[in-house]
């Protein structure tokens, strides 16, 4: 049993014994920058990040001799099993036409693995050491003009690992190639996971496509969770993302979206439910590079007893990027004295032909509306609900109806645990 | 007796609002209460369902559940709800997000449950429905709104009145339910509230104007000024008042 830096480095050193080449080398260099640094807490970007809990426990990397498999379903949908982070291989089974899967392992020996990753400029310790871990994960290539007609679904099946300090590491990369259109459900299941997991999907839009991604997280109690989505958009690519994240003890999400070509869209969406004392924090940032790129967040959070919230958007309009429009709302409901949220937006504007908005919120339950509700027969609890609910209705009022059916049960659960009552109305 | 009210006294903030106020309701009277600006009118209906803010400070505030007379300040204003008493808002609360068809189902089921008939699914209770937004003449279109979001003066009203005649309450509060509407939008009121009108159901009619005495013909017209009642009389003090004012009552 080792801390996060000393399971980390001992990985490195042990893939180097194995060859020599320049990538063990470069692996065992970014072993002692992380090392060195440890934990990033100084930091502003990891400014209230809780780091002690990762500090203290002692992992292990994982090993439960589980397969991780990608292929069509009977029912013709296209799933994504991760029940295994311990670098074994994927299962692949039948694809849908214009879909072809890369295992890492087979690209080692090819020139520039990590160019497939793209993660080379990111100086987040964490997508650095998911670099590290590069054969945990797999490439997902979507032809030019293909038409999923239905969506993918991936479930991180983290709840094998119960009562086990476990550092589970993986990383999806999706090419959605010209005119191609996709929709993503994603599915974090910890509740009763004990560990740290650290994933990475990044996407990858040609000219023209379209990504449509729909997450939820269940966390639970010693649930440690930091999700990375990121998205690289060229020319008219369109990018949607909601994410639904049901914090357990700690939860950070990175989402990045580089609007890279013009006319490239993005809309975020996210909801994040938090209570007891669990950490919940969402960092966005998104970069305007070109003319004409149009990107819209909405993140909304509701808060119980002594949860600790984050909320820090970023958009970064470059000079070359005129005629482009960025919207950013956070807003919050807090339904206790105890618990904490701190949000932020942040823009740096290159050019003065830019629309930019940014507002953040932090509210209570209006008493005024439950009275209504009561007045007709309503109990306080149940008031509470569905006030918690319309909170958040907006968000889901365009997602399509699979996300929907995706959904709709765990954000009815959700907002019962977050309320602490019962229920069903 | 469905309602008994002795020496109510109240208060919101700590500032007595009501000072000894008195009133029974039997079931299947309308009675109409009347007064100046202040007098305490919206006090009185908020008393009377529960609003948290005011604080019943001295008095009896009975109720009949059961063939008893229970104290009301025992319950919560979900329950009184479920016991039967409605009280429509002089200001109807916007609930953005919580659709007119859900909030009604939620409610009536509630009222199903405690009361013990049997609950309605989403297409029964749609049906249901059908008829008694036709009679405050609301289209089907307001069930898919956010509760009152959005809606005009008139139609938060007439969702007030399609709320009583969905809850079937034994006793209902109009808190100024006239107020805002124009002359169209009040009969359709009216024309609602007396198709309610049954020997179970008391209404208590709260109102600045008489002009809604007019459509809805009260037995009983009471003057409430600072706190009380100080008159109470058949219909025809309503048109007294119409006529003289408030002064030659409230004038020590």
């Amino acid at each position: 049993m080792q801390n996060l830096a000393e399971v980390w480095k001992s990985y490195y050193k042990s893939s180097s014994s194995k060859d020599g080449s320049p990538r063990a080398q470069a692996l065992l260099a970014l072993s002692d920058v992380w090392t060195e640094r440890t934990y990033p807490s100084k930091q502003e970007y990891w400014k209230y990040v809780p780091f002690s809990s990762l500090a203290r426990a002692n992992y292990i990397l994982a090993n439960n001799e589980k397969v991780n498999r990608i292929g069509l379903s009977e029912s013709g949908v296209l799933s994504i099993e991760i029940n295994s982070f311990d670098g074994a291989s994927i299962e692949v089974g039948d694809l849908p036409k214009g879909v072809s899967v890369l295992c890492p392992r087979d690209l080692v020996n090819k020139e520039g693995v990590w160019t497939h990753w793209g993660f080379e400029s990111s100086t987040d310790p964490f997508v650095q050491s998911l670099r590290s871990f590069w054969e945990m994960g797999f490439i997902l290539v979507i032809d030019e003009e293909v038409v999923l007609d239905q969506p993918i679904q991936l479930t991180y099946q983290l709840d094998s690992y119960v009562n086990q300090n476990v550092l589970a590491p993986f990383q999806i990369k999706v090419v959605v190639g010209k005119r191609a259109r996709v929709e993503w459900l994603n599915h974090t299941q910890a509740e009763k996971f004990m560990g740290f997991a650290n994933t990475m999907l990044s996407v990858e839009l040609g000219e023209g496509s379209h990504f449509e991604y729909c997450g939820k997280e269940w966390g639970g109690q010693g649930s440690q969770i930091m999700a990375h989505l990121h998205c690289l958009g060229r020319k008219d690519s369109n990018f949607l993302a909601t994410d639904v994240t049901f914090s357990g003890l700690w939860s950070r999400h990175n989402v990045r979206s580089d609007l890279l070509g013009k006319g490239a869209q993005s809309q975020l969406r996210g909801v994040y439910l938090s209570h007891k004392n669990h950490f919940c924090d969402h960092h966005t940032e998104i970069r305007h590079a070109q003319a004409n790129t149009q990107s819209e967040q909405v993140y909304k959070g509701i808060l119980n007893d002594q949860t600790r919230a984050v909320f820090n958007g970023k958009v970064f309009i470059a000079p070359g990027a005129k005629g482009s429009h960025s919207q950013q709302l956070n807003k919050n409901l807090v339904l206790s004295n105890a618990a904490e949220i701190d949000t932020k937006p942040e823009l740096q504007i290159y050019n003065d032909d830019v629309k930019a908005t940014h507002g953040a919120t932090i509210g209570q339950i209006d008493p005024e509306q439950v009275f209504y509700l009561q007045s007709r027969g309503l109990s306080k609890e149940v008031s509470w609900k569905m006030l918690s609910r319309a909170f958040v209705h907006d968000l889901f009022e365009s997602v399509s109806q699979n996300q929907q059916d995706f959904l709709h049960e765990d954000l009815d659960r959700g907002l019962a645990e977050v309320l602490g009552g019962q229920n069903g109305l | 007796m469905l309602l008994n009210i002795k020496n109510l006294h109240a208060s919101v903030d700590e500032k007595p609002v009501l000072k000894g106020l008195d009133l029974q309701v039997q079931p299947g009277e309308v009675h109409a209460i009347m007064g100046p600006n202040g007098s305490g009118k919206s006090t009185l209906s908020k008393v009377v369902a529960g609003h948290p803010d005011y604080e019943v400070t001295e008095g009896k505030l009975e109720y009949e559940i059961n063939f008893k007379m229970k104290d009301l300040t025992e319950l919560d204003p979900d329950e009184r709800a479920k016991e039967g008493i409605f009280m429509a808002f002089q200001y109807p609360v916007e609930v953005p997000g919580v659709s007119n068809f859900e909030f009604l189902h939620a409610s009536y089921n509630a009222m199903a449950r405690h009361q013990g008939f049997p609950e309605m699914d989403d297409a029964t209770f749609r049906n249901f429905l059908d008829g008694k937004m036709e009679q405050v003449k609301m289209r089907k279109e307001f069930l898919d709104r956010g509760v009152n979001s959005g809606f005009s003066g008139g139609e938060k009203k007439r969702n007030e009145i399609l709320q009583m005649a969905v809850l079937s309450p034994r006793l209902a509060f109009l808190d100024e339910t006239d107020s805002g509407l124009d002359i169209d939008a009040l009969k359709v009121v009216a024309d609602g509230v007396n198709s309610l009108r049954s020997e179970e159901r008391a209404i208590v009619l709260v109102t600045h104007y008489q002009r809604l005495l007019d459509y809805i013909k009260p037995d009983f017209v009471h003057v409430l000024a600072n706190g009380k009642i100080v008159k109470s009389g058949g219909p025809e003090l309503a048109l007294k008042l119409e006529e003289e004012g408030y002064d030659w009552i409230i004038k020590p």
